[in-house]
């Protein structure tokens, strides 16, 4: 009897568990509606610009992504100072549950130009996932994905380029209980960044590190050892393992967060990742090793290199 | 001794009078006054009644219809100049002064124009003619709006005949001086007038000489005037004479024995008889026929039908008319009659009326049925058009809210003909959207119109049911309302637009005393509430609807 109900609770946490990502919202503001001044709230502007449009009522509102003329000294823009060839748009989230994404686009995707949607997962900066959207009119775009076994945020990006001038009026990324396709598989990721513990996704020369109480670990220099008997660690738990991290006895080229971990006392490239969206405070990498890592507690990091 | 001076005067006479008539008909009322549906029909037939039958030569019957004042006293003025040049000349004139339409207690009212009673008294009194007749089938609107007569308060047919009463003349007035004098739907007249051209055409000859005199047309229109009016809701006509025709006891006026065609009604017949000539409907002559003697009706040669009712039912008969032949009603004859329904049960007034109730004018067909108010609800369709996929592609989900009520005033202008102005609602669209944000956003379309509509409608069993078409055009309001949620709270809009709506309808009519309830089928469009895209949506469609409506303004 009592393995019985063990077996009806098992099984209702199990459905419970399937049905969790029902059309949860992962992205903010899917109908462009939140506009702070002439600028939208939640997406950030990355190139050109945009301004706020009404769609079919007076009262419903898209955000516009225009042909504008460049300034020549634009590297992207062309010599002849023509339209820019691109606006892009994109929003960043510290989303690394969903395992099912699904894209929901309605625009009207001008024919001439390329209009794609993106997703970057971890955050790091490489397109992991791209959907280009076109049709005949105001069209609706749906897609789904599955995401990484590991990652931890996504950002997403709106792009268009050519001689167009694409209007969006929805874009939705809901987490659900329905995958589509076979998982993003990422690769070569850097130091710092989210990875399964067998996945194989971290660059050459680097580790898989698990972390205390997480299922997945994160891209380290190290995993539980380092050569010369120097102590494997982390700043912060959303960190990655260095090598006698705050030490100064990192040579040229080795993974580094901050100057103090440095032979030299410079670390270059070293990036703090945001993992809260609100309230997440400031993280500054060279007051790693004064504060203990205070005021990085809600800071993923990708890791740079000792010069 | 007058009636001896006068028999012996025209007795004397070398030649025949001649005759002429001034025969006026005016629907149009004054200020306050309803427009009369008849009244230049009546005129009609009394001008083709004198023409016919009465030795009245057509170019010397002055029809008036919807005249102004100064033709009518025009018409008498001429009138009078040839009667004075036949007087010069030793000849003797008859006068025939007809007039139906309204009138108030010191005037008859043409529309905008009156002529006063005075005056016309002046005019009349005059004439240089042997013998004046003035028929007058007055009427006024007041408090009932379709009914003919004087105003309750004045004494018109006392004054008039008082103020009419000359040597030679007589006055014979649709009503008393405290009745009103009524139309009639089913005869397409006034009751008066009806009865008085059916006397006329030898149903009033009641001494069978071939002549119908002044007298016997007199007794004949009064008795049925009085029967007909008997059973409807503004109650009992009595027709009056004021004869001061010294010498002249019978003084005839149409001669049917000398018509052409005549139809006779057999003297065993015991019978109410309607005759109707083809294809018009017009009716000719409605006879209450008592068992004994015949009686010849003298009409133009033609086709006719007859419809003949008796205790054990009515039947319609089929029959023609020829020039020189005495026509004998095929009654019994079922090559040429067919059985028709016929109401019995609601007559009143005993035996002479229990036949009489489809022939005369039930109360509820009486002037005050004219306004009519109206309630009712039902179910409208709607439409799916592109205005709606647009918005379902916006993510708005939802739809049709069918449910419409409405509200209308309507007033019948011609008989059978109804102008109608409706309030109501249309088509309604609730929609809501899911964006994930945790709220609904919504979007409310309403819209609602004002259509005036013109409803043809006909009785298909009596005065109960009946059917009816209506067809109209008017504006419309719809609104849109949208409740998003917008930078973290809830943004309400609305918006509206105006436009065109066209309706048609159509449905049956149950009715019981002043109420009558319908059920109609309908179609709107009402292409309203537009977006950015172009787009419009209709929101009429078809719809069923039920209601009730409630005649006021009805006599007591």
């Amino acid at each position: 009897m009592k393995k019985l109900g063990q077996a009806l609770f098992l099984s209702l946490v199990a459905w419970l568990t399937m049905f969790a990502d029902c059309d949860r919202n992962v992205t903010r503001d899917p109908g462009f509606s939140d506009w702070c001044g002439d600028q939208l709230c939640f997406w950030k502007v990355e190139k050109g610009s945009v301004f706020k449009v009404q769609t079919w009522d007076v009262y419903e509102y898209g955000v516009a992504l225009p042909i504008e003329f460049c300034d020549l000294i634009d590297p992207e823009c062309g010599l002849d100072g023509g339209p820019s060839q691109m606006v892009q748009i994109s929003q960043l989230t510290v989303e690394s549950e969903a395992r099912c994404l699904e894209f929901t686009t309605l625009g009207k995707f001008d024919p001439v130009g390329d209009v794609s949607v993106s997703a970057d997962f971890n955050n790091d900066g490489t397109i992991d996932f791209t959907n280009p959207l076109g049709g005949d009119g105001w069209t609706k775009v749906q897609v789904g994905i599955t995401a990484p076994v590991a990652y931890r945020g996504v950002t997403f990006y709106v792009q268009k380029t050519g001689n167009a001038s694409p209007v969006l009026a929805q874009l939705r990324v809901q987490a659900n209980g329905l995958c589509s396709g076979l998982p993003i598989k990422l690769t070569q990721l850097p130091v710092g960044d989210a990875c399964s513990i067998d996945g194989g996704e971290c660059a050459t020369g680097t580790v898989c590190a698990p972390v205390a109480g997480q299922k997945n670990g994160i891209c380290s220099a190290c995993a539980s050892t380092c050569p010369g008997g120097l102590a494997c660690a982390q700043y912060t738990p959303n960190m990655p393992f260095l090598c006698a991290p705050g030490r100064g006895l990192l040579q040229t080229g080795a993974a580094c967060l901050s100057g103090g971990d440095c032979l030299t006392g410079v670390c270059t490239g070293a990036k703090a990742q945001q993992l809260l969206l609100d309230d997440a405070g400031t993280c500054d990498l060279e007051a790693l090793g004064l504060d203990g890592g205070e005021n990085c507690k809600n800071f993923g990091a990708l890791a740079g290199k000792c010069q | 001794m007058h009636a001896l001076a006068m028999f012996l005067v025209l007795s004397a006479a070398p030649a025949t009078p001649h005759t002429y008539a001034v025969v006026v008909g005016s629907n149009a009322g004054g200020p306050g006054q309803g427009t009369l549906r008849f009244a230049e029909d009546d005129a009609k037939r009394m001008a083709e009644v004198l023409v016919q039958l009465g030795h009245y030569r057509s170019d010397d019957v002055r029809l008036l219809l919807h005249p102004k004042s100064d033709e009518v006293l025009s018409a008498i003025a001429d009138v009078s100049k040839t009667a004075r040049a036949n007087s010069s000349r030793g000849e003797q004139s008859m006068v025939v002064f007809y007039y139906s339409g309204h009138a108030r207690s010191s005037a008859l009212t043409l529309g905008g124009q009156e002529v006063a009673l005075a005056e016309l008294r002046e005019k009349l009194a005059a004439l240089p003619s042997t013998v004046t007749i003035v028929v007058l089938d007055a009427c006024q609107s007041g408090a009932f709006a379709r009914v003919k007569g004087s105003e309750p308060a004045a004494d018109f047919t006392y004054n008039s005949v008082q103020r009419l009463q000359q040597k030679g003349l007589a006055v014979m007035a649709s009503s008393t001086s405290q009745e009103l004098s009524q139309e009639s739907d089913e005869l397409s007249a006034s009751y008066f007038t009806h009865h008085l051209v059916t006397a006329l055409r030898g149903a009033g000859d009641a001494d069978q000489d071939g002549r119908v005199s002044l007298d016997e047309a007199y007794r004949y229109a009064y008795r049925h005037t009085l029967a007909s009016t008997a059973v409807t809701a503004v109650g009992e006509q009595h027709v009056t004479l004021e004869n001061n025709l010294a010498g002249q006891d019978e003084l005839p006026v149409t001669w049917p024995s000398e018509a052409k065609a005549k139809l006779e009604l057999p003297a065993a017949l015991d019978a109410r008889v309607l005759v109707q000539k083809r294809p018009s409907g017009a009716v000719m002559a409605e006879v209450e026929k008592a068992p004994g003697a015949a009686i010849r009706l003298s009409l133009i040669a033609g086709s006719y039908d007859a419809v003949v009712g008796r205790p054990s039912g009515a039947v319609q008969c089929h029959f023609e008319l020829q020039d020189d032949v005495i026509t004998v009603l095929p009654a019994d004859d079922p090559t040429k009659c067919q059985p028709v329904a016929i109401d019995t049960t609601s007559a009143k007034g005993g035996a002479d009326a229990s036949l009489s109730a489809p022939l005369v004018e039930a109360p509820a067909r009486t002037e005050g049925s004219k306004w009519e108010v109206q309630l009712d609800t039902g179910f409208i369709g709607g439409q799916h058009d592109s205005w709606v996929n647009t918005v379902n592609q916006f993510g708005y989900v939802g739809g049709l809210r069918g449910f419409r009520v409405g509200g209308a005033v309507s007033r019948e202008v011609v008989p059978h003909l109804a102008l109608q102005l409706e309030l109501g609602t249309l088509s309604s669209q609730n929609f809501q959207r899911d964006l994930g944000t945790g709220t609904h956003d919504t979007a409310s379309l309403n819209a609602y119109r004002a259509v005036l509509f013109a409803r043809l409608h006909s009785r298909l069993v009596f005065d109960w049911l009946g059917l009816y078409a209506q067809g109209g055009a008017g504006g419309g309001l719809a609104t849109l309302g949208l409740d998003q949620f917008q930078n973290g709270g809830r943004v309400a809009t609305n918006e509206s637009w105006f436009g065109a709506v066209f309706s048609a309808a159509a449905g049956v009519t149950l009715s019981v005393s002043r109420w009558s309830f319908f059920l109609q089928g309908s179609f709107d469009y009402a292409p309203i509430a537009k977006n950015l895209f172009g787009q419009t949506h209709d929101s009429g469609g078809l719809a069923v609807v039920t209601g009730a409506r409630f005649r006021f303004g009805e006599a007591p």
